[in-house]
């Protein structure tokens, strides 16, 4: 069984800044908190099954850390689409260079996070089995792998829902699939020398001006800082004084 | 005469010591061979002070009188083991330690060694009384009444019995020119001696002396497997014992290819440290003292070490005792883990680190290195540690510090002082050694950047350096995590990178002086930095403004009317010795009278936030900063002040927590925050602030 997971290296949570650009910074960066939990599943699903975890990155070159600790933490191999070009993609050009890449690999199943705290699109994963023409299972609060298909359980209102399909087949995971480990040191000296492969656009075969901020469907205005926020209302009492003063203020509010 | 020639098979005296030698040798060998199996120890550095700690801890036994009754028995038995040994000499050598001993000044060294064998062969007796009274009665906890205990004690008693029994007989049946000198054994001789007939007193005298001997020698045959085997190996233990900064853990190469992370089997160990298992005497003083064990979690460092000497004993068992006889199949106790065979899997993680077992055992036996490293296997290796941590291991690699802030967020802390805190970088614009020439670098440490209630305790510290005129300069977001809890919580990758980091900034700076607020920043900054390459002067900020008080440079004098009590933070006054400074900074504020806590010092109780502790959750047992805010009320003290940002942040919680609001109107503050209270307003410049408008 061969998964792929798609993994997207996102600013730190917590330390995004604007660059002079107005962009947001890409300096130090970790793998997107979402995709860690899927390819936490599909580690537990290789280990318990047999198989490959292959890791598939769009992003920079600073994009490397994050796919080594991935990869330290017990995947097989790293694909990373590198390009110049590729900086202020939209969610469509970001679609057409992941569906280019996977055409390239052989897989059974394909595992993408909910979304990404960068992003927030939420969209990547149904777009790119649209594009495929893979059936996709999402919301995934449970995943079980066979041979030849696939069985997830998909959150709903009432519970679960549990959806089948055959391989290959687009899973996206939400948290509740598991924590993602911790990478022993061990893992973390043999990523080093996992094997990496980086793609530019011309490998992928795609043409430099239907990516990047050229190529996009959504134009980038601008940004800002918001302004600091003050007049908080800091609530210091004893905890039943307290519950009954924030119970107050939300009340004069209609908001309960 | 030489009455032990009229001994039935006085000849078989020495062979059956000989051979009771021999099996002694033999089985000393056998744990010397499973010490050849553990790991090398180097022990060639500061020759003296070993020397030193052989007299200090295996002669006069220092660490043994903090408990004065058993510490007098003990010495009693020791002393009395000593000089008894001559006797037993000359029984198994048929009279020859006598003829030396009685040859030189005329036979008075001989005349005057009677007396005091006499009276310690007494003592000895009493001692053992005593010694089984208090198992059998008095039963302290931290006691094990074991077959073993019972075995020793009785041995001795019995030895030491049957041989002034011996003396005795002799005496009273054949006489002895020196009987005299003999102080107990002669009328004891003679009081049998008008009772008995003479071919009774030659019978108990044959009896006795057979007895002792065979007694004497079945203890050599006994002792390898006891342990009451510390006669032998305490000695060693104290001269092999850990000499660097007890506050300085154990160095490790992580490029090393081949290597076992950590220790996961006896293999894994240093052999000093499977001596540490045959030197333990299971005297408990470390189980008494560990704050663990006290609030009811399953860590007991004494089980600990009596586990992994029970491994290695078990690895032992399939050795042969000759060594050319090769076993059937390999030993298994070298390949079994250590986690949950000697120890637990949830002790492991119990452990504050806090030193308290390390400073409280008399033979010098060391048990917070050792699980460190357990610590470290589960880390580094197999990824087994409290689910909590994961965030904190991630929150130090990610963002530099376990609070998961921006390092942009580092000089929060500073913002509506009344005077801008120079940054380094800032200092450096003036040339390059320009932080160099300053006073001191002032480490601002996690805990006062992050978390609020110890903002309050850098705004003091501030406070004071300002009123005092020190020219300083602080890191700022340059600084980061020293990595002490990620390396008490086994996570040494994540320590090196943190420290590596900090050593490349710090060495760009080359900063005079440190001064951190923080025990374990001092303790990591100080004493293991110099392990990858960083040599700084570093001191603690209780030394460094005690230092200012004495100069003359700071004059408290605004009155705080409280008694207060002082919290030691391990990392301060039991690794490194930082006792006094913390009490005169309080000393030298008019009107504070200082309570002691009946543990303090070197001798102090956790506070339940070391070794990492302050990132887990703490569901076993009791809480250690509940039972330790209970001895801190105990004293009646108005204030309770610390040292660490830690301890502040857990006796704060303690005294909100205590039992019938008792805590109420308690505060916890750091010696800063009151050492900066009473300084005159108006201050040094007219930059003095109120750091402590808003307590709580």
């Amino acid at each position: 069984m061969h998964i792929v997971v798609l993994l997207k290296a996102v600013p730190i949570v917590g330390t995004e800044r604007l660059g002079p650009d107005q962009r947001v910074q890409r300096g130090q960066l970790e793998a997107n908190g979402n995709d860690e939990y899927v390819l936490e599943k599909a580690l537990k699903l290789t280990e318990a099954n047999g198989g490959e975890v292959s890791l598939l990155s769009m992003g920079p070159a600073s994009a490397i850390d994050a796919l080594r600790k991935a990869l330290a933490m017990g995947a097989t191999r790293a694909y990373h689409v590198q390009d110049e070009a590729l900086a202020g993609s939209c969610i469509r050009g970001t679609v057409d260079v992941l569906v280019a890449a996977l055409r390239k690999i052989e897989f059974d199943l394909l595992f993408v996070g909910a979304d990404t705290s960068d992003g927030l699109g939420g969209v990547v994963a149904p777009a790119v089995a649209a594009r495929l023409g893979l059936p996709y299972l999402s919301y995934a609060s449970e995943i079980r792998a066979s041979g030849t298909g696939v069985s997830i359980d998909r959150l709903s209102p009432t519970g679960f829902d549990v959806q089948e399909a055959a391989s290959p087949a687009v899973v996206m995971g939400t948290q509740l699939l598991g924590e993602p480990r911790y990478p022993s040191l061990r893992g973390i000296m043999q990523a080093r020398t996992k094997e990496t492969t980086t793609w530019s656009l011309a490998d992928l075969g795609i043409d430099p001006a239907s990516v990047g901020e050229a190529g996009a469907t959504t134009r980038f205005i601008g940004s800002e800082t918001p302004p600091q926020r003050s007049g908080a209302t800091v609530v210091k009492a004893p905890p039943d004084e307290a519950a009954a003063a924030i119970v107050d203020f939300l009340a004069t509010r209609r908001l309960i | 005469m030489n009455a032990l020639a009229q001994v039935p098979l006085a000849p078989m005296l020495p062979v059956l010591f000989v051979v009771a030698t021999v099996v002694f040798v033999l089985q000393m060998a056998r744990h010397l061979r499973i010490f050849a199996a553990a790991q090398p120890v180097v022990f060639s550095d500061q020759p003296e002070t070993r020397l030193r700690s052989v007299f200090v801890y295996s002669l006069a036994q220092v660490r043994m009188f903090r408990d004065l009754g058993p510490g007098l028995g003990h010495a009693a038995i020791f002393w009395g083991f000593v000089i008894l040994v001559v006797g037993t000499a000359d029984h198994v050598t048929l009279g020859l330690v006598h003829s030396i001993i009685a040859w030189p000044l005329d036979g008075w060294l001989w005349r005057l060694l009677l007396p005091v064998q006499n009276i310690l062969a007494v003592s000895v007796l009493g001692s053992v009384a005593y010694m089984l009274f208090r198992r059998v009665v008095v039963r302290p906890r931290r006691l094990t009444l074991s077959r073993d205990g019972w075995t020793i004690l009785l041995l001795i008693g019995a030895v030491v019995g049957t041989e002034l029994l011996a003396e005795a007989f002799q005496i009273g049946r054949y006489g002895d020119p020196d009987a005299a000198w003999s102080i107990v054994a002669t009328p004891l001789g003679n009081a049998l001696s008008s009772v008995l007939p003479s071919g009774a007193m030659e019978l108990g005298f044959d009896v006795s002396l057979w007895a002792s001997v065979i007694l004497v020698c079945y203890f050599l045959v006994y002792l390898p497997r006891s342990k009451h085997l510390h006669i032998v190996t305490a000695i060693f233990n104290a001269f092999l014992r850990k000499v660097r900064p007890r506050g300085e853990l154990p160095a490790m190469d992580l490029e090393a290819e081949t290597a076992r992370f950590g220790v996961k089997t006896i293999e894994d160990l240093g052999w000093k440290d499977l001596l540490d298992g045959f030197t333990c005497t299971e005297c408990g003083r470390c189980q008494d003292a560990c704050p663990a064990w006290a609030t009811g979690k399953p860590l007991n460092p004494k089980t600990m070490i009596m586990g992994l000497r029970e491994m290695a004993v078990g690895a032992e068992a399939g050795m042969s005792l000759l060594p050319w006889i090769k076993p059937a199949s390999p030993a298994p106790g070298l390949t079994q883990p250590i986690v949950d065979t000697a120890i637990p899997f949830d002790a492991v993680w119990d452990c504050v680190t806090c030193g308290a077992c390390v400073e409280a055992c008399p033979v010098l036996i060391e048990h917070v290195d050792k699980i460190v490293g357990l610590r470290r296997n589960l880390v580094l290796e197999e990824s087994r540690f409290p689910a909590e941590l994961t965030s904190s291991f991630n929150a130090m690699e990610r963002y530099g510090n376990p609070w998961s802030q921006p390092a942009s967020a580092r000089l929060d802390w500073t913002r509506g002082l009344p005077f801008e805190v120079p940054t380094a970088a800032s200092v450096a614009a003036a040339g390059p050694s320009a932080v160099s020439e300053l006073e001191c670098l002032y480490w601002v440490g996690c805990a006062a950047a992050f978390d609020d209630r110890n903002k309050r305790v850098a705004r003091a510290v501030v406070t004071c350096l300002e009123a005092a005129g020190v020219s300083y300069a602080v890191l700022g977001q340059e600084e980061s995590c020293t990595g002490d809890p990620a390396r008490r919580m086994g996570n040494e990758y994540v320590f090196q990178m943190l420290a590596k980091g900090n050593i490349a900034t710090l060495d760009r700076y080359k900063p005079r002086t440190i001064v951190t607020a923080c025990p374990h920043c001092f303790n990591t900054l100080g004493n293991e930095y110099g392990q990858l390459g960083g040599h700084y002067e570093v001191v603690h900020h209780s030394t460094f403004l005690s230092r200012l008080v004495e100069e003359g440079r700071l004059r408290p004098d605004r009155a705080d009317a409280r008694t207060m009590t002082y919290h030691d933070s391990c990392y301060l006054a039991r690794y490194n010795g930082v006792i006094a400074d913390p009490r005169s900074v309080l000393g030298s504020v008019p009107g504070i009278e200082l309570r002691e806590m009946e543990k303090n010092g070197r001798g102090g109780f956790c506070c339940g936030a070391g070794g990492g502790r302050m990132w887990m959750e703490e569901d076993r047992g009791t809480r250690i900063n509940a039972e330790r805010t209970r001895q801190a009320l105990e004293t009646g003290a108005q204030g309770v002040a610390t040292a660490c940002p830690f301890c502040l942040v857990m006796l704060r919680d303690g005294l909100a927590d205590a039992p019938d609001g008792q805590g109420k109107d308690i505060l916890a503050q750091d010696i800063a925050e009151i050492l900066a209270a009473s300084l005159p307003p108006g201050g040094h410049n007219g930059r003095m602030l109120p750091v402590l408008t808003s307590p709580g």
